[in-house]
Formats: structure tokens, C-alpha cells, sequence
């Protein structure tokens, strides 16, 4: 009698053991490691290659992009079109651990001039709505080569001397960003 | 089956093995990125930090370059020359340590090229997050030429690489 009481004690924590068990390996073990796999090499694939996870570290694009807010960078977005004007993108350093984030305002062979922190492209007034503070910097004019793109943060409220912009190359350009 | 998992975990044993020997296999390329790795600590600052460590700090910086060192920091700094010389430039990190607040220094995609007869050319990029309230983060790229001299690697120019190019003024 006591026996089987004993026996019955034991029972429903074997039983609990297996369902955890069950939800976590699967009913076949050799497909949930398959499965297991394919989810890595997924993961590998799409944020090692594709989509690059990021997060905001400086003020130069507020109000649109808030420090540490997580964003991601899609590399794949310009291979097969070009960077177009309002883009915000991703430039690269050294590498591609620290990223400058900024916004493209003048493509190539433009001509780009800030006057009292107004951007006028080839003499023409450039409507900015994503700005929202305007401090009246003042930049000579800058003829972008054939393969320039004029790049500059959303915060111009802050000092010109203090906010990193001018022109960059193509292939420093990384990729867009997706959110 | 048994035979296979065998197999595997010998294969995993081999292939850790030959990455731990790899890994601390001591090459030039590893003892500049360490020289850099070393550069990147003596810059870093505690909050609370006294200023005989931080003057220990810029001595271990400092000898991190050559007699003859060039700073090149025009690019981005408004700066009219390049500093020369390790005891202007120690002179310049000590003028500046006990101002500064908690600083801490990394470097980023250090690229190591070697060249001919004991020199390299390094690229990498810095970053520095002081304590502020909006934990202020700056980052810069630089370009290096290291030098070996009596089998350590020293600095002999550091070059600041503009980001963007600026317009020129008339």
C-alpha cells in the first residue's frame, strides 16, 4: 500500500518533466535541431547581410531619430537603384561598427548652399519638413563630384561646427534605413 | 549513431583547439591591435578618478609613441598644425587630463596592414561616451603609421580622417 503511494507521488512529476520536455525538444528531436538550424542560419543571413540591427548614439538627427532608439540598416536597399534625396542613410567609418546616420540632401553634381540655415540646391530653396529647429548656419557652396552625395543630420539646432556634414562618396554609403 | 556523435565531438575538440592555438599564436598583427587596445585604456577615465592615475595613464599613453610623432587632427579640430614630437604631445594630454570628466574610449574595425622592415598602417575608428546627461557620444576615424622599434610597436603619425568633405572657403 504504501508502495503505491509512493509510486503514485513520483508519477505526476515524471509526467510534468515530459511535457516541458516535449515543448521544448518536439516530439522528434532530430527535427526540432533541423529546425533549430535553419532559424540560425536565417538569422545569420538576414541581420549579418541584410538587415543591419543599430542603435541611435548621437543628437545630430532628432527629432526624427531619438538616441538609443534601435532601428535597422537595409544594405540591399540601393543595388538596384541609386540614393535618392530625403533618404536617411547609413555611412560608414573605418568599418561598419560605428555608422554616421544622416539624411541625403543633394545628389550628384549639384551644387548645395546653407544661407541663415536655409539649404538652397543649384540656387533653388529645398523644403524641409522633418526639420524642425533652424539655427542660422552659414556653409560656402559645395559642387558635388559625380559620385557625391551632400548628407546632413535633421538637428540643426544645434552649432554647424558641432554637427558632422558636407559630402561623401557612394560607396561609403551603406544602406538606408528601414523604420 | 554513437559512432557519428563521436565523430562530431571529436571534430568540435580539434576545431577549438586549433582555434585556441591560432588565437594566441603571437603575430605582429596582434601586438599592434593590442598596442591599440592599450591606447584605447590608458585614454579612458573613471568619474571618480585621482589625478595621479590619470597622470600614470598619459605616461603609458604617451610612450605608446615614438620620439618623433606627428598628430595630424586639422582635419576635424580647429587646429592650424600638426603637433610633433612625444613630449609636446604628452604635454598636451597632460594639460588635459585633469580636466576631463568620465571618458570612456574604444576603438572599432581596427584594420592592420603590414608593411616592409618593422612598419604597419593602421585603420580604425575610434569612439569616445562621456558621462553627460545625454551620454554624449562622439566618434572619429583615424589613420595610423606604426613603427617597431626595439621589438615594440609604436606611433609615429595619427591622422585624423574627415568624415566629409567640407566646402572650401574662398
Amino acid at each position: 500500500m504504501s508502495e503505491n503511494n509512493a509510486a503514485s507521488d513520483i508519477e505526476p512529476s515524471r509526467s510534468w518533466w515530459r511535457i516541458v520536455l516535449i515543448g521544448v525538444i518536439g516530439r522528434s528531436p532530430r527535427f526540432t535541431v533541423i529546425r533549430i538550424l535553419c532559424y540560425v542560419v536565417l538569422a545569420w543571413g538576414v541581420f549579418g547581410y541584410v538587415l543591419r540591427p543599430m542603435r541611435v548614439a548621437g543628437i545630430s538627427m532628432e527629432p526624427t531619430y531619438k538616441l538609443n532608439q534601435v532601428n535597422f540598416i537595409n544594405r540591399w536597399s540601393y543595388r538596384s537603384s541609386e540614393p535618392q534625396r530625403g533618404d536617411v542613410v547609413a555611412v560608414r567609418m573605418a568599418g561598419e561598427s560605428v555608422l554616421y546616420l544622416k539624411r541625403i540632401i543633394g545628389l550628384p553634381g549639384e551644387r548645395v548652399v546653407f544661407h541663415r540655415g536655409q539649404v538652397f540646391i543649384n540656387g533653388e530653396e529645398l523644403p524641409e519638413p522633418y526639420v524642425k529647429n533652424r539655427a542660422p548656419w552659414n556653409d560656402p557652396e559645395m559642387e558635388l563630384g559625380p559620385d557625391e552625395y551632400f548628407l546632413v543630420g535633421d538637428n540643426r539646432g544645434m552649432a554647424a561646427r558641432d554637427h558632422d556634414h558636407g559630402a561623401v562618396r557612394r560607396s561609403k554609403i551603406v544602406g538606408k534605413v528601414l523604420l | 549513431m554513437n559512432r557519428s556523435i563521436r565523430w562530431l565531438v571529436m571534430l568540435v575538440v580539434v576545431a577549438g583547439a586549433g582555434f585556441g592555438i591560432w588565437y594566441n599564436l603571437p603575430t605582429e598583427e596582434k601586438r599592434i591591435r593590442k598596442t591599440i587596445e592599450g591606447m584605447a585604456r590608458d585614454a579612458t577615465f573613471t568619474g571618480g578618478e585621482g589625478s595621479l592615475s590619470r597622470l600614470a595613464k598619459v605616461e603609458s599613453l604617451s610612450s605608446r609613441f615614438a620620439v618623433d610623432a606627428e598628430l595630424h587632427v586639422d582635419q576635424v579640430l580647429p587646429v592650424e598644425s600638426a603637433l610633433s614630437g612625444r613630449d609636446a604631445i604628452k604635454g598636451l594630454m597632460m594639460a588635459a587630463a585633469p580636466h576631463l570628466g568620465a571618458v570612456d574610449v574604444q576603438v572599432h574595425d581596427v584594420q592592420v596592414t603590414l608593411g616592409g622592415e618593422g612598419e604597419a598602417r593602421v585603420s580604425m575608428t575610434a569612439s569616445a561616451k562621456t558621462g553627460g546627461k545625454r551620454g554624449d557620444f562622439t566618434a572619429q576615424e583615424f589613420d595610423l603609421k606604426m613603427v617597431r622599434i626595439e621589438g615594440k610597436w609604436l606611433v609615429r603619425r595619427l591622422d585624423a580622417v574627415a568624415g566629409f568633405r567640407k566646402a572650401e572657403v574662398r
